[in-house]
């Protein structure tokens, strides 16, 4: 097992190396930090440009670039955005506001496709599982912003209403400068309510699919061989089911969740603009915007980070659970 | 053929009370294509310490019948008549109640080996599992000695050390032997062992078989061996059922059926086996056709398109089990023309068997066109 | 006894053949009536009522984008700003009109069209891409594999939206439908190349496989005449899920502001609508409740599709 762990790090970490490469060729391609330069009326003197091209580097060849931009990674150096700011201390920041959502959205979406799978599979074909089944294609065919702008502009007005009370936030993360005034808990509760509509929005997408998966995986050790031994033992079938079903069907969604982190992450975009948060998303897409290389890098490079150190934790993950993989 | 020897107190004669009564057993599946009437009245008694071999081909309702004892079919599935353990009907009970009897009346013993055990739990907390699930007093500890205990009875060597080892750390061969631990953990009354060697090499079978007959001597229970091998059932069984169809089709004592077999049917599954004690070469007789659909099955005898005695009034109605010996019962109304010792050979056409009718060659595999290379892949 | 040198091309059943008195006897009404795969399949889907009422749904909505402009009063461009703004059902406007007047039914209708545009370009695209890496993998293993897999695997490292959007932000020039088609379709290979790849890694196996190699079948026609034939399945259900995926992220794209520009298409009249929602409620429920129903529809087929291929899915258990 031992082994087995220290095989996967280093092929992780030679993946983030390789996916760094990816990503540095991609912005580079993509991105001129003069761009903005470029277009004043009227057009600075080549000299101008030439000294800036020079101070950032820019004629140097891509293996040269590339090295130095890593080294400075490596140290969680990620250069300074066209303004002049450091990238790494906002990226960090951003990433704390962001991972919230992502975070809160996780573990929504699994808990509720545990249940919505199992509910579904145990009670095959019973009205139960055609609401859950319905629920989940809709889900699915859902653009998220749409969904997200939906809950934005109608629910929390309704719900607010409801209750009485401005519970249900919509815009941004906190409410503005709250750290200044509130109490510990006045912020902590703040941000809950900020946070409720954007997790759900993030988790339904991947809640649906999920459930569905989970439906399957456990459809499929329902009718497995072991399961009727265990019946066949005198277990009572929630027994079997639980000790048995269970424990072999959640392996599988293991690897499924894992997988999942990439599109997560590209929802959680998506849902940071309509809810005007202030965290990752919105550093992207102003960062792309501006032609702005060293954040979109620091970005991607994060974002790689993540996914691989999931598919990691994955394959561990799975290792624990299934002993037929850990012994081989 | 088996190499085991029957234990010594069936030599016994059987006690008259019936452990196990089933009565008119009935199984149908509702499917997209119809209702599939897979047992069609089925019925038969079993006494303590005997050993019923149950014999038919794939989709003559052998297994579908042993898993409607036990309740383990699909909620689909309808189920009527009458199954009695010790008195009990098993067909009204719930499933709490029923679990208590599987396992601890009834166990089961399973045709895969390799897919029969749960991967991710060790073996030896299957084995205590079933012994704690019926006795909640037993400690893991005491649970556990006993799950050694057995596992030295049927024969895995190490059985200290194996008894924490997963399911994948075993041959096939092993895996079963674990499976009849289990099943005989709690001193069961009955035994249903459901085609046990099928998936198994021919060598590891023989084992497997002397594995179940300690299993039957250690815990006195009667056994229902299902199987499609009619040589294992010789050497085991004291009492067997033909099945075909979903129905009985021949029952009695193992001797009688097999040397004088009173339904067409079985006489030509005998006469399909290769024997090596023959002194004279005789051909083999395999039946034409395949069995009939259970969806639509048509009035009249099932077997009779294929059976060489058939004559039109065979195709009027299902003849009845009739009781053509002592204790030996065949669903025939020609049966008379089985008596004395009437070779297989004098009855089917060894000759005959065109593989090029359409219906024999539906039954061969690969027959996708998308699957088939054909000249054209000649350059 | 009849013996035949080739072998019989058994695709329509014993039901075509008459040859043998034994034959006619033996079948009576014992067997069920034997029917080709194809039949089989189509039968299966038509069966399952949701397949078959996304399917109905979605020809309706697809006839109603391509013939209804031709008997509707307003056409997609028409600007009309006497009538700006007004909810559905005035003015002859069935479902309202937006900012400058134009009729939101004809630009819906206009905004289908050019989805199926950038429906059939995206997943072409993919598909091309998909088969070619897929089989190269599959069938040439090692090496090949390893090498093509491992690139699959990194490029999935980065969230695929995100990829879109900076891929989108180099071509300013790109921004009607069918530039972001190609461009969704460059990257939406990457799942089907799994796919067919360790397909193939199972096909290869098998025996058809290596008779065909015996005889000498050149690997072109072994990937093209066996090997594709056997994946139709997963390859026509990928398509139409990926059909689903492609709509929705060019919705995704245009609200952030990296997809469609100078065109229209349905996301990005659901994009549009989002800024209205309150003031204009029809600009967004519209537009956005059409591609529900059309990525629904969709993904209703595809499940079909699957289900009819594989119907062990929808086996009841114990």
């Amino acid at each position: 097992m031992f082994f087995f762990t220290i095989r996967r790090l280093l092929s992780s970490i030679l993946v983030l190396l390789a996916s760094s490469m990816l990503v540095f060729a991609l912005c580079v391609a993509s991105f001129d930090p003069l761009s903005a330069y470029r277009q004043r009326q009227p057009p600075p003197p080549p000299q101008f440009f030439e000294a800036l091209t020079e101070q950032l580097s820019l004629d140097q060849p891509f293996f040269v670039r590339y090295f130095t931009w890593l080294k400075g990674v490596v140290t969680l150096d990620f250069g300074v955005s066209n303004a002049g700011t450091p990238v790494g201390p906002v990226l960090i920041e951003r990433l704390g506001i962001t991972a919230r959502m992502v975070v809160a959205a996780i573990v929504l979406a699994i808990l509720l496709a545990i249940v919505v799978g199992v509910l579904t599979a145990v009670r095959q074909y019973k009205p139960e599982d055609y609401f859950f089944t319905f629920l989940t294609y809709v889900l699915i065919a859902l653009p998220t912003f749409w969904f997200a702008a939906l809950l934005k502009e109608f629910v929390a007005i309704q719900f607010n209403d409801l209750v009485g009370q401005r519970i249900l936030f919509t815009l941004g993360e906190q409410s503005p400068a709250i750290e200044l005034t509130g109490t510990g808990s006045e912020i902590f509760w703040d941000r809950v309510g900020h946070l409720v509509l954007p997790t759900i929005s993030l988790a339904m997408l991947s809640f649906a699919a999920w459930s569905r998966f989970q439906r399957a995986s456990l459809l499929d050790v329902l009718g497995s061989d072991y399961m009727r031994l265990a019946r066949a033992k005198g277990l009572p079938y929630r027994s079997a089911l639980l000790r048995h079903g269970l424990r072999n069907a959640l392996i599988p969604l293991t690897t499924v969740v894992a997988l999942g982190v990439g599109s997560l992450l590209g929802g959680a975009v998506i849902t940071e603009t309509v809810f005007v948060w202030h965290g990752m998303g919105e550093y992207l897409i102003m960062s792309i915007n501006a032609d702005d290389l060293n954040p979109v890098l620091g970005w991607m490079m994060i974002a790689a980070f993540f996914v691989i150190a999931f598919n990691l934790i994955a394959d561990l993950l799975y290792a624990v659970l299934d002993p037929r993989i850990r012994l081989s | 053929m088996s190499t085991m020897t029957k234990p010594a107190h069936h030599m016994d004669k059987p006690s008259a009370e019936a452990i196990l009564e089933v009565d008119n057993l009935e199984v149908h599946f509702p499917t997209e294509d119809g209702i599939v009437r897979a047992v069609r009245g089925v019925s038969y008694r079993l006494h303590p310490g005997e050993v019923l071999g149950i014999v038919g081909e794939s989709g003559s309702g052998k297994s579908v019948t042993s898993l409607a004892i036990m309740g383990l079919l699909p909620k689909s599935a309808r189920i009527t008549g009458s199954v009695k353990f010790r008195g009990q009907e098993l067909l009204e009970m719930g499933d709490k109640d029923l679990s208590r009897i599987r396992g601890k009346g009834v166990s089961m013993i399973f045709q895969d080996p390799m897919t029969s055990l749960d991967p991710v739990y060790k073996v030896g907390y299957q084995i205590a599992e079933t012994v704690r699930q019926h006795d909640k007093n037993v400690s893991g500890k005491a649970a556990t000695a006993r799950a050694v205990d057995l596992l030295e009875l049927v024969g895995i060597p190490n059985a200290k050390d194996r008894v924490t080892s997963y399911p994948h750390e075993f041959s096939g061969g092993m895996r079963q032997r674990v499976v009849i631990a289990i099943a005989m953990a709690n001193q069961p009354d009955i035994i249903i062992a459901d085609e046990p060697t099928t998936a198994l090499d021919v060598t590891v079978q023989a084992q497997i078989l002397e594995v179940l007959g300690t299993a039957m001597e250690e815990t006195g229970a009667a056994t229902v061996l299902i199987t499609h091998d009619l040589g294992v059932v010789a050497g085991v069984a004291d009492r067997m059922l033909v099945m075909y169809a979903g129905r009985v089709v021949e029952s009695g004592p193992v001797d009688g059926v097999y040397y004088e077999p009173r339904m067409p049917y079985t006489l030509g599954l005998l006469g399909s086996l290769p024997r090596l004690d023959q002194t004279e070469k005789q051909k083999l007789t395999p039946i034409k056709g395949s069995p009939p659909s259970m969806v639509n099955p048509p009035p009249g005898c099932p077997f009779g398109p294929r059976c060489p005695l058939h004559i039109a009034r065979c195709d009027e109605a299902e003849p009845p089990l009739t009781e053509v010996e002592a204790g030996h019962w065949a669903a025939c109304i020609r049966n008379e023309k089985l008596e004395g010792d009437v070779q297989a050979t004098e009855i089917f056409d060894a000759d005959s068997t065109d593989l090029t009718d359409p219906v024999v060659a539906d039954a061969l595999p690969g027959t996708d066109a998308a699957t088939v290379a054909t000249g054209e892949d000649r350059p | 006894m009849t013996t035949t040198q080739q072998p019989q091309n058994l695709e329509t059943g014993p039901a075509t053949t008459t040859e043998q008195p034994q034959a006619a006897q033996i079948e009576r009404e014992f067997t069920i009536k034997a029917r080709s795969q194809r039949e089989q399949i189509i039968r299966r889907f038509v069966r399952n009522k949701q397949a078959m009422g996304g399917f109905v749904v979605f020809a309706l909505v697809l006839l109603i984008a391509w013939a209804g402009p031709l008997v509707y009063g307003f056409e997609f461009a028409e600007l009309k700003p006497e009538d700006a703004s007004v909810g559905p059902g005035t003015a002859g406007h069935l479902l309202g009109t937006d900012g400058l007047g134009r009729d939101l039914l004809a630009q819906i209708m206009r905004g289908v069209q050019r989805s199926t545009l950038v429906i059939l370009i995206a997943v072409g695209i993919s598909l091309a891409l998909g088969l070619l890496v897929g089989l190269l993998a599959g069938y040439y293993g090692k090496w090949v594999d390893n090498l093509l897999m491992r690139l699959v695997d990194l490029i999935l490292t980065i969230p695929t939206l995100v990829v879109l959007i900076v891929v989108a932000s180099n071509f300013p020039n790109a921004r009607t439908a069918i530039g972001i088609a190609i461009i969704i379709g460059i990257f939406g290979w990457l799942d089907l190349s799994r796919i067919l790849r360790s397909q193939i890694l199972g096909l290869r196996e098998r025996e058809f496989i290596e008779a065909a190699h015996a005889l000498g079948a050149s690997d072109r026609r072994i990937m093209f005449k066996h090997l594709i034939p056997n994946m139709l399945g997963s390859i026509i259900v990928w398509a139409t899920l990926a059909a689903a995926v492609t709509i929705l992220i060019e919705a995704s794209l245009t609200y952030l502001g990296f997809g469609v520009a100078n065109d229209i298409s349905l996301g990005k009249l659901v994009a549009d609508g989002v800024s209205a929602a309150q003031t204009r409620p029809w600009l967004f429920y519209f537009p956005g409740l059409m591609l529900l129903l059309i990525a629904l529809c969709i993904n209703l087929i595809g499940d079909g599709i699957r289900d009819a291929f594989d119907p062990s899915n929808k086996k009841v258990r114990a």
